[in-house]
């Protein structure tokens, strides 16, 4: 192979770029990282909180895979909470508020201690083949990088701009200049660029806020992580209760962590009128920013105009963190003029004398066209260029990780001489939002949602290390202690649901005084346990206090198991389904099919084919605008392709016909 | 919506409409397996004779019930029009029956072939040549039956249009749902109305369902079984509905051994009427004992009874009879015969019914039972024609399906279980009604989540 400086270069530092960089190196690639900012490392330029619906799921998956988000959330977070507790096992996440400036810092050490991996700051301004499959980066500065593999991780510098209100700026966020010359560099390269835009909202001085008209919400009083540490010790906090901003009225600590609470306040007609009497100077009411927003996370001015009937909304301020008097304004999220969010805020009792940090403003900046990668996210036509993260024309720390992930791994892969890791939709919320970044046209930045996911049952935060772990472990990522450990939790889990489907549980004195603490009535006759534990309102705890285990289970084995004896019958229903849809994935369509030549195919279905070039017949089957129709004559031709390559002969006469 | 091409499909493969022979065909890997589940041979196994015709009967799996006296025949890979396991089970060609087989095949695993299907896997396989590939395309965007539907298409219009309407309230119900599941923090669910909701739609699929009836019967035919004590006449009113000597008539009592089946055209619909033996407490042999037996069997199936009295001879004590079992039937008509004859039986033993003076030998009253026929058999829904109604068994199927997921989720949201396996039996319902409409969910439900609710985090 030629001379080259690196064999993969990411540009841009954030939550997508650090766990490529990451995954790259230790998968032994010679890695560069090069960022506009080295103080500004995975740095949350938004909402101070990692998880929530989905987004956890990808976090708890990147645990599994050896990802860095979870631990690093686990280090730093001032408050971490189970959301849809009741909901059901799906849909139950963690989300925890991060310290916004520790996160960055921890995430800075961590990159320093990997071998392999540089560190740079320097603003990226082109993108260039060199010779021999090599790509070079230049920087502003004049520096030259080659690589095997380049990964670009943009996030909303692209072109960006930030505004509010009259006032704009070049910016890719607050403080920061933008790419501005990148995007020309890719549409050279012959990629179709299109314009997104997300919004922020101002942060205010907790000095100038009247906590008595708050009402807080805490953290979790029980130990919860995003990392998977088994028999391990969880990671302790970065800070303690001592380091504490002392504005914050400190009524709550958990006993098991120092954890901070958030306050909720609410919006009032009022602020509606100053809203709608302002909506002229809003550049995203006005439609001055060009970029397509994200309709889950609005503008407050679209909240407005979408729901004028509601007078009140809810609003979150955020702690930043520890240590800090910055609090995030959630719900808040404007761009109207700095005077017009003063009075905005100030129309909110709690907040009549709040003072702004810094306002709130929307940013407008390049993605990639959707239809323009591969699921290994691969550019399509460009060998050794991957894409991760807002450039895909996601949103999210959490989806950008995943993608950041994804992309090292294949990056390091392709460096390799390798074939790329693609993640299916049953194995991962990473499979379903990758899959979806290859198969559908997204119009707003994508975010994920546990609805996105048709095998949401299968795709549980507490089985993320059973689905995903012996993949990373095979590629390299984890320990074979992590591998070893994760085994006997699923080992201990199969033992213990074949025991108890063995074990007959007869209704006597002991059942009935259990189940009548938990209002449930007794059984009738001796039953098995398995069976008893499928009644609702049944916990595992119930059945091992009544019959332990041989031996104790190892931690989080009990929630995996109660879930799969409880819920056994509409897992085995998505078992099945996937089981259906994986016939289709596994035939594959050729790269280079003419979909011209192939007689019925409708015109609409054969540009998006030709546009995507979808793998595989499965993935034809999702994208927009491909009917089953059309799916039938592309299995017929790819089939009738295969029989050909082969050489068979066809045709065949038999005596039935 | 995709098409796998290993799994089991079945398909009437003869033209539908009235044959001599009509046939129902199965071509997959459990071919054999389904195919051994509906028939039952006479003697051997069907497994064991490969490529011969093998003598039975087919069956309703569930209830064992005989449903028609047929053919089979066993071809195994690769050797067959599909290079599949195939079985074709060969049926006396009414519609009516062909249904029944085909929907036996359906209830024991097959699915329902797309139109074409068979001979896309007779092409994917490499049986026929690439060189058909536009006739293939042809049938696979469902020309053929596009044709087909024609006739039926305002029923399934105004069908489809019910459906949509169901599946809308219930997409909305479920985005509820997922919003709170995705958005805990923004939206609560509330729980009562999202039962109400889920009640309302219950009863809609319900209603639906209740019109596949009617439906069905439009497409595949009314079943009318004419039954009556010995020599009321039963076969000369069937001659006489058909228009034609179909039945031996003779004035002896019994002339009438074993069922037979006709199919006669009233205001476009189908009937397929069966004559029975005359019911009797009685029988003179082994063979009007059969009769009998099977004359009750048709009862037993009849979507209409047909009960013929003697308005010329005072009831017996047999007519009495015959009213107690016909009264099982869903819907009765009670005929006066012979009533060109003197009349001495003014009123048949049969009350809440509505009852039909005929003379079979001179026709007369033949029209109004006609008329009255075409009434009973679509008296639970409203006319032929005026309301939206289920025309097939795969649509009917799909509002099974349906109901029964709704139904469950609806069960476990009272029971208060967790949301995210309510949403599954929602999810699933949209779908099934989905493949009537031809929609899919994912992306509706989100941008139904988008437009009800005001999500900030």
């Amino acid at each position: 192979m030629a001379e080259r400086d690196f064999d993969c270069i990411v540009v841009g530092a954030g939550h997508a770029g650090c766990e490529a960089a990451v995954a790259a190196a230790r998968l032994g690639c010679r890695t560069l990282l090069l960022t506009v900012n080295l103080d500004r490392i995975a740095y949350m330029s938004c909402n101070p909180s990692i998880g929530g619906p989905a987004k956890g799921h990808v976090v708890r998956e990147l645990a599994a895979l050896g990802g860095l988000m979870p631990y690093n959330t686990d280090r730093t977070f001032i408050q971490i909470r189970m959301l849809n507790t009741a909901k059901g096992p799906a849909v139950q996440a963690l989300r925890a508020q991060a310290d916004k400036a520790l996160y960055s810092v921890h995430m800075k050490w961590a990159l320093e201690r990997e071998a392999r991996l540089c560190l740079r700051q320097g603003m990226a301004v082109s993108l260039e083949r060199g010779g021999a499959g090599t790509w070079v980066v230049q920087t502003a500065e004049g520096a030259r990088f080659s690589a095997a593999a380049v990964i670009l991780t943009t996030g909303t510098f692209l072109a960006a701009r930030i505004m509010a209100g009259e006032w704009q700026a070049e910016a890719g966020r607050a403080g920061d200049p933008p790419a501005a010359r990148l995007s020309q560099a890719l549409q050279a390269l012959g990629l179709e660029l299109v314009r997104m835009q997300t919004n922020t909202p101002p942060r205010i001085d907790a000095h100038s806020v009247d906590f008595c008209q708050v009402e807080p919400q805490y953290g979790a009083d029980e130990p919860l992580y995003f990392g998977l540490y088994y028999d391990r010790e969880p990671p302790p906090p970065l800070f303690g209760p001592d380091e504490i901003h002392p504005v914050y009225p400190i009524g709550w600590q958990s006993g098991w962590r120092a954890q901070l609470p958030c306050y909720l306040v609410r919006t009032n007609r009022e602020t509606q009128r100053i809203v709608l009497e302002n909506l002229h100077r809003s550049p995203i009411a006005a439609g001055i920013s060009q970029g397509a927003g994200p309709r889950y996370c609005p503008s407050f001015e679209e909240k407005v105009i979408r729901f004028p009937e509601r007078e009140e909304h809810l609003v979150f301020l955020e702690p930043e963190g520890f240590a800090t008097s910055e609090l995030y304004v959630q719900g808040l999220f404007t761009a109207m003029p700095l005077s017009v969010q003063e009075e905005m805020l100030h129309s909110i009792p709690a907040l009549r004398e709040a003072r702004i940090t810094r306002p709130g403003y929307c940013v407008e900046y390049d993605v990639v066209r959707s239809g323009q990668i591969e699921p290994s996210l691969q550019v399509q036509g460009l060998p050794g260029l991957f894409l991760a993260g807002q450039i895909n024309g996601t949103s999210g720390y959490e989806e950008a990780a995943a993608q950041g992930w994804l992309a090292g791994v294949n990056a390091a892969l392709y460096a390799h001489g390798q074939e790329p890791l693609v993640l299916r939709r049953d194995q991962s919320y990473i499979g379903v939002l990758v899959d979806d970044l290859v198969t559908k046209q997204h119009t707003e930045p994508y975010r994920l949602f546990t609805s996105r996911a048709e095998f949401r049952l299968l795709l549980r935060q507490d089985n993320a290390d059973l689905r995903l772990a012996p993949l990373a472990h095979r590629l390299g990522l984890v320990s074979d202690a992590f591998m070893a450990a994760v085994e006997r939790k699923r080992a201990a889990i199969e033992a213990e649901k074949a025991r108890l489907e063995k074990l007959i549980i007869r209704p006597d004195e002991g059942l009935r005084e259990l189940l009548a603490a938990r209002g449930l009535p007794a059984p009738a006759e001796p039953l098995p346990a398995a069976q008893l534990l499928r009644w609702p309102g049944v916990p595992y705890e119930l059945i091992a206090a009544l019959s332990p285990p041989p031996s104790p289970l190892p931690p989080g084995a009990a929630e995996t198991l109660e879930v799969e004896v409880k819920y056994a019958g509409y897992i085995e229903r998505q078992l099945a389904e996937v089981e259906k849809l994986r016939r289709l994935e596994e035939r594959p369509l050729p790269r280079d099919l003419d979909y011209t030549a192939i007689p019925g195919l409708r015109l609409e279905a054969r540009e998006r084919l030709a546009r995507v070039r979808p793998l595989t017949v499965g993935q034809a089957a999702r994208l927009e605008g491909v009917n089953p129709a059309d799916v039938a004559i592309l299995l017929a031709h790819a089939e009738s392709l295969g029989r050909r390559r082969e050489g068979c002969s066809t045709v065949q006469q038999d005596e039935q016909e | 919506m995709l098409t796998p091409l290993d799994d089991t499909i079945a398909a009437i493969s003869t033209p539908l409409g009235k044959g001599a022979i009509g046939i129902v065909r199965l071509s997959g890997p459990q071919a054999l397996a389904i195919a051994e589940s509906v028939f039952r041979p006479k003697r051997g196994a069907l497994r064991r004779r490969k490529r011969q015709l093998c003598y039975g009967w087919a069956v309703d799996p569930e209830s064992g019930e005989l449903i028609d006296e047929v053919l089979a025949v066993f071809m195994p890979a690769p050797c067959t029009f599909t290079r599949q396991d195939v079985v074709e089970i060969h049926g006396h060609g009414g519609p009516y029956v062909l249904q029944r087989i085909l929907a036996a095949c359906l209830r024991s695993g097959a699915r329902m072939a797309r139109p074409g299907e068979m001979t896309l896997r007779a092409f994917v396989n490499g049986r026929i040549d690439l060189a058909q590939a536009e006739a293939i395309r042809d049938l696979v965007e469902a020309r053929g039956e596009a044709a087909r539907r024609q006739a039926l298409a305002q029923l399934e219009g105004r069908l489809s249009a019910r459906v949509r309407a169901c599946r809308q309230r219930l997409l909305q119900c479920l985005a509820e749902v997922e919003a709170s599941l995705d958005f805990p923090e923004d939206v609560e669910l509330d729980q009562g109305r999202t039962i109400e909701q889920l009640g309302a739609a219950l009863q809609e699929l319900q209603a639906l369902l209740r019109s596949a009836e009617s439906g069905i019967l439009t497409r595949e035919g009314v079943r009318v079984a004419i039954v009556g004590r010995p020599n009321v006449g039963k076969s000369s009113l069937l001659n006489a509905l058909l228009g034609e000597e179909r039945a031996i008539v003779t004035p002896v009592p019994g002339t009438t051994r074993d069922t037979i089946e006709e199919c006669v055209n009233i205001s476009g619909v189908t009937f397929v009427l069966t004559d029975t033996a005359g019911l009797t407490e009685e029988p003179a042999d082994l063979a009007e004992t059969i009769g009998v037996e099977r004359a009750r069997a048709a009862l037993a199936r009849c979507h209409v009874a047909l009960a013929v009295f003697d308005a010329s001879e005072p009831l017996r004590e047999q007519d009495a009879a015959v009213a107690q079992e016909v009264a099982r039937a869903p819907r009765m008509l009670a005929v006066l015969n012979k009533c060109d004859l003197p009349v001495v039986t003014e009123n048949p033993p049969l009350d809440s019914c509505p009852v039909i003076r005929v003379s079979a030998k001179t026709g007369a009253g033949i029209d109004a039972l006609r008329e009255a026929l075409v009434q009973a058999a679509f008296s639970t829904d409203a006319e032929i024609g005026q309301e939206a109604a289920i025309t097939s068994e795969r649509q009917k199927m799909a509002v099974e399906r349906a109901l029964k997921s709704l139904a469950e989720g609806l069960e476990l949201l009272r029971a208060g279980l967790p949301l995210d396996v309510v949403a599954l039996c929602l999810q699933q319902t949209c779908q099934a009604l989905g493949e009537i409409t031809g929609e899919t969910a994912t992306e509706d439900i989100l941008e139904l989540v988008f437009s009800s609710f005001c999500l900030g985090k």
